[in-house]
């Protein structure tokens, strides 16, 4: 059976598939979940849906998770998503402790313990709050523009992005002043998507 | 900040003829200080046109390739990734303190009496070439050492 590593092989070259499993032997009993909102539709589901099988298939033991919540929660984290893209957001108390709540449910959820929780967007972003001793290192993944974000907004989620021991941003202006490290990872496209492959087959990679 | 004459001056330095960061990073201020000691007011930059300022890791990771002579040097070469030519030769400069050694000509100086060999590899323009063609150039160099009626032995 074709393997993701085999399918990826022709397109980026023998010289990175045997880069990604040497570099994965490094991770050598790291155990990674991976939290975001979503099992399907969006970016980073999209992205989780290709990287963690690869991840496994590479050795890495990792995992993906994703949080429930109601219709309320949604349209409170998609206020949180805009006002961090600099629009204007009128987010309540009332709607700010709904969001709470459902991250404090969502914690009693996850029973795995992992070395490290990697947590995506800010929709998970306070499970934090409620799980910090299940893994080792947590690490938040921004996905959005966060260049000039909504002031209030930023401030109730900087109280939880404080505690990571780092966080990931797309783009150098998007980095915030935080009291951990800050990586750049920029965004990147799967060459085995169905919406890339079509794209691949007219195209050369190389 | 819309000034390309500064921009210029400061696109010429070359890092490599230095011999440490310590000394580009001396440079680059006192290149910087002299030109606002001439200025009546400090230039800002726009705002979404500041510079930021980044920190660098290098993963360094074996390749599983090794080679014990020359001839098995010039066959390996062409197969590791450029990445790894970065590291052992302009990369190597600073991790030597030396800004005429890499790891090619150590290793060749370190393992053979080839003293022209190592002046030749030592005097690649490591400016005038792509990684592609440093490469290439180093593969010729030492093809034509080995290709001489004395130099099969390594």
């Amino acid at each position: 059976m074709a393997t993701r590593l085999n399918n990826l092989e022709p397109i980026v070259g023998t010289i990175v598939v045997e880069q990604l499993q040497r570099m994965a032997e490094r991770m050598d009993r790291q155990r990674f979940i991976h939290i975001n909102s979503t099992r399907s539709g969006g970016g980073v589901a999209e992205m989780l849906a290709q990287t963690i099988p690869l991840w496994n298939e590479l050795g890495i033991d990792a995992h993906w998770g994703v949080i429930e919540g109601d219709q309320s929660f949604f349209e409170v984290t998609k206020a949180v998503h805009n006002a961090l893209q600099g629009f204007k957001a009128n987010i309540t108390k009332a709607m700010f402790d709904h969001y709470l709540e459902i991250n404090r449910e969502n914690a009693g959820r996850f029973e795995l313990d992992a070395d490290f929780i990697v947590v995506d967007d800010p929709q998970p972003a306070y499970l934090i709050e409620y799980m910090r001793s299940r893994a080792r290192r947590w690490i938040w993944r921004c996905h959005i523009d966060a260049s000039k974000p909504d002031r209030k907004v930023w401030r109730f989620l900087r109280e939880a992005v404080k505690h990571y021991d780092a966080s990931i941003f797309s783009m150098l202006n998007f980095a915030q002043n935080l009291p951990h490290p800050q990586f750049l990872v920029y965004p990147s496209i799967d060459p085995l998507s169905e919406k890339i492959g079509s794209f691949l087959t007219k195209r050369s990679w190389r | 900040m819309q000034d390309s004459r500064l921009a210029e001056k400061l696109s010429v330095i070359d890092p490599f003829s230095f011999n440490s960061l310590e000394e580009v990073r001396d440079t680059l201020v006192d290149m910087l200080d002299d030109y606002l000691w001439d200025l009546h007011s400090v230039p800002w930059a726009r705002p979404g046109f500041e510079f930021y300022f980044c920190e660098a890791s290098m993963v360094v990771l074996g390749t599983q390739i090794q080679v014990a002579t020359l001839s098995e040097f010039c066959s390996e070469i062409v197969k590791v990734p450029l990445n790894s030519i970065y590291y052992h030769f302009f990369d190597a400069r600073w991790r030597l303190r030396s800004i005429k050694a890499d790891d090619f000509s150590n290793w060749i100086k370190d393992s053979y009496d080839l003293p022209e060999l190592v002046s030749a590899l030592q005097g690649i323009d490591v400016w005038f070439y792509s990684l592609d063609e440093v490469r290439n150039t180093i593969l010729e160099l030492v093809s034509q050492h080995i290709e001489k009626p004395d130099g099969n032995k390594t």
